[in-house]
């Protein structure tokens, strides 16, 4: 009991200082530039900026997925407590999928198109020990397990009359019925963290709505922590609790969802937010100007002076500070000295 | 938004953390079917129904492995019985000799029906080994890439800069003539397609998002390209490995031809031509009848080839 309680109080991911770098021809990378954040049990945290501002290379350097040759260089990953940079790759296989799993981007190349999708859900329990792998599986008793717990996943993440479908392959399913499918094989383990890498931008906005609901409800129901990345503010704003704003690798901006967008303080989280339409207004769209920097060449200031409208003349040249705010807000960024 | 409704009862009526199973309670239309397996058979079986030559193809390759595995309930003589009192009799349908005789007397029909059993046993082994060892180092250079791959395939190039016939010849002639060293000839340099293509369709496929997922799953990496990767490049394999096979045996059958494949004891096709050759204008059939058995199962296995990879190669499909 003791014990149990211990873990609750340790919040179920603690990221400090991470810093990933990948090599190339043309320089080093910086694609996350020490990255701090902390998700309690049961929290929903959005991580939202444009393209190429660190989002994935961030949920990857968690996983310590980050493919060769790019590096963690350093900071800490905690896992409930637990250092994860320190595990070796046998012990950091037994964490994904298992404590920690993902969803990916795109269903329909996600799923392995030679397999049933039935196979595919019970291949991660499989994987970690929960259901008997290869020659056991074959026994009757093994069989009868596997295909209940399979079925009973399938009907956890809302696909209809799952004794026919779990033998039917991907290319058999909508892409919201596929996304389902990737949620019940993060879900087959009953991680404690599910990392979702903009799960929902390859499908249609009613389906979008429907996947999203129902990863709130694994929320509610097994008070599972998601991170989920996104480039979409509505999305993060339905769903989210917290909110941490990228930029250039870096987090600018992070607090309750509500506080982030009803009242953001840097000036880039302001920009995200002009440069959306909203329905019933006729304001003209204010779109930032500017490009997303060179990660191999950053200035040694704040990297979105350039594009910055309160800029001062030193943001370029002095490095921000992250400024801790009440109420759990952290800002970068010298206006709020 | 009903299906929605359906599974937030779903969720509310069964935890997903209870790991009781109710096994009595029998889910409905459930199908007994294995999961794994040869499932894809009868649907290959299926589709080859739209091309006859594939079809006429098996069938011709079943008879020769069907004369092959039984040669000696089926060939009426014994292949080296030699009768020289029946030297070059001509082939007459319905005699003791129905295709005729050689230089020795001997029964050109049994010797075939034998000599079909070095061939297609130097095909399947010789594909069957060059498989296994190029598709498997194919696969790691591939899924790994760095410096294994640059050294295993600037390999690969110079050993297919060697025209294959020619390095063939070389190995044996260092090798010495016999069945073994005659497959470890062809082995020597038959790998190096299934090498190459292996590695090329496992570096397209570890691009797919399935193999990361199957990462971010704590799968290990020989799990991942074994049971991820393999069974989505398998069909090509076994499409280059049929249309290698014809080749192999055409191989085999020269080196018999120069007197370099299996010993002169053993009958063989290649050799049979080239004993036949010298009495080409007084007895055709000697090398004639040997070479057609040789053309029809190459035939026979490049159609079975040609019309495997118009069934497996879904970029052919649609035509």
């Amino acid at each position: 009991m003791d014990a149990v309680k211990k873990s609750e109080e340790l919040p179920v991911l603690q990221v400090s200082g991470l810093k990933t770098e990948f090599p190339t021809p043309r320089g080093i990378v910086h694609a996350v530039r020490g990255i701090d954040f902390t998700l309690e049990k049961g929290d929903i945290l959005a991580i939202v900026g444009e393209s190429g501002c660190g989002k994935s290379a961030s949920l990857l350097s968690i996983m310590r997925l980050i493919p060769h040759p790019g590096r963690i260089v350093e900071g800490s990953i905690k896992f409930e407590g637990k250092e994860l940079l320190r595990f070796s790759k046998a012990e950091m296989r037994g964490v994904r999928g298992k404590d920690m799993a993902m969803v990916f981007q795109d269903p329909m190349t996600t799923l392995n198109p030679a397999y049933r999708v039935g196979e595919q859900i019970s291949e991660s329990l499989q994987v970690h020990g929960l259901l008997s792998g290869f020659p056991k599986r074959l026994l009757r008793r093994e069989r009868e397990k596997e295909r209940a717990k399979v079925m009973e996943l399938l009907r956890q993440v809302g696909i209809p009359s799952p004794e026919h479908r779990h033998l039917e392959y991907p290319y058999q399913f909508s892409g919201g019925m596929q996304q389902r499918i990737l949620i019940a094989i993060a879900l087959a383990c009953r991680p404690k963290i599910i990392l979702a890498d903009e799960p929902t931008t390859a499908l249609d906005v009613t389906v979008q709505a429907q996947v999203l609901d129902l990863m709130q409800e694994i929320n509610e129901e097994f008070g599972t922590s998601i991170i989920l990345v996104t480039h979409d503010l509505g999305v993060a704003a339905e769903f989210c609790d917290k909110a941490a704003v990228m930029y250039a690798g870096q987090i600018v901006e992070s607090g309750n969802i509500e506080d982030v967008l009803s009242s953001p303080l840097h000036p880039y989280t302001q920009g995200l937010l002009r440069s959306i339409p909203q329905i019933g207004q006729r304001n003209e769209l204010i779109p930032i100007e500017g490009d997303v920097p060179d990660l191999t060449d950053l200035s040694p200031g704040c990297s979105f002076a350039p594009r910055c409208r309160d800029a001062y003349s030193y943001c370029n040249n002095i490095e921000p500070p992250l400024i801790v705010l009440d109420n759990g807000r952290e800002v970068r960024c010298h206006l709020h000295m | 938004m009903s299906v929605n409704a359906e599974h937030v009862d779903s969720l509310k009526r069964r935890s997903l953390g209870s790991d009781t199973y109710t096994l009595d309670t029998p889910v409905p239309g459930i199908s007994r079917r294995p999961w794994s397996g040869f499932r894809n058979i009868s649907g290959i079986l299926f589709k080859l129904k739209n091309h006859p030559g594939a079809i006429v193809g098996g069938f011709v390759i079943l008879a020769y492995v069907i004369c092959a595995v039984f040669a000696p309930y089926i060939a009426p003589h014994s292949p080296g019985e030699v009768a020289l009192a029946k030297r070059f009799v001509p082939p007459v349908i319905g005699s003791i000799n129905p295709l005729g005789t050689d230089q020795l007397g001997r029964d050109i029909l049994s010797r075939i029906i034998y000599g079909a059993r070095v061939s297609i046993l130097v095909g399947v082994l010789t594909v069957a080994i060059s498989m296994v060892i190029g598709v498997g180092l194919g696969l790691i250079a591939g899924y790994y890439q760095g410096s294994f791959d640059k050294i295993m395939s600037r390999f690969t190039d110079l050993l297919l800069a060697f025209p294959y016939l020619i390095f063939v010849i070389g190995a044996m002639s260092v090798l010495g003539p016999g069945f073994w060293n005659l497959i470890l000839a062809l082995c020597f340099k038959g790998w190096v397609e299934f090498y190459r293509l292996s590695r090329a369709e496992v570096m397209s496929q570890k691009a797919s998002e399935y193999v990361e997922a199957a990462r971010a799953l704590g799968r290990t990496d020989g799990a991942i390209m074994i049971s991820e990767i393999l069974p989505n490049i398998i069909h090509s394999i076994l499409v280059l490995g049929t249309l290698r096979m014809g080749n192999m045996i055409v191989m085999e059958s020269s080196l018999s031809f120069l007197g370099l494949g299996v010993p002169p004891s053993i009958p063989a096709w290649g050799s049979m031509v080239s004993d036949g050759r010298r009495y080409m204008l007084n007895a055709w059939w000697v090398a004639t009848l040997p070479g057609l058995a040789l053309v029809v199962l190459v035939l026979a296995i490049n159609l079975v080839g040609e019309g495997l990879r118009d069934v497996l190669d879904p970029r052919l499909k649609e035509n």
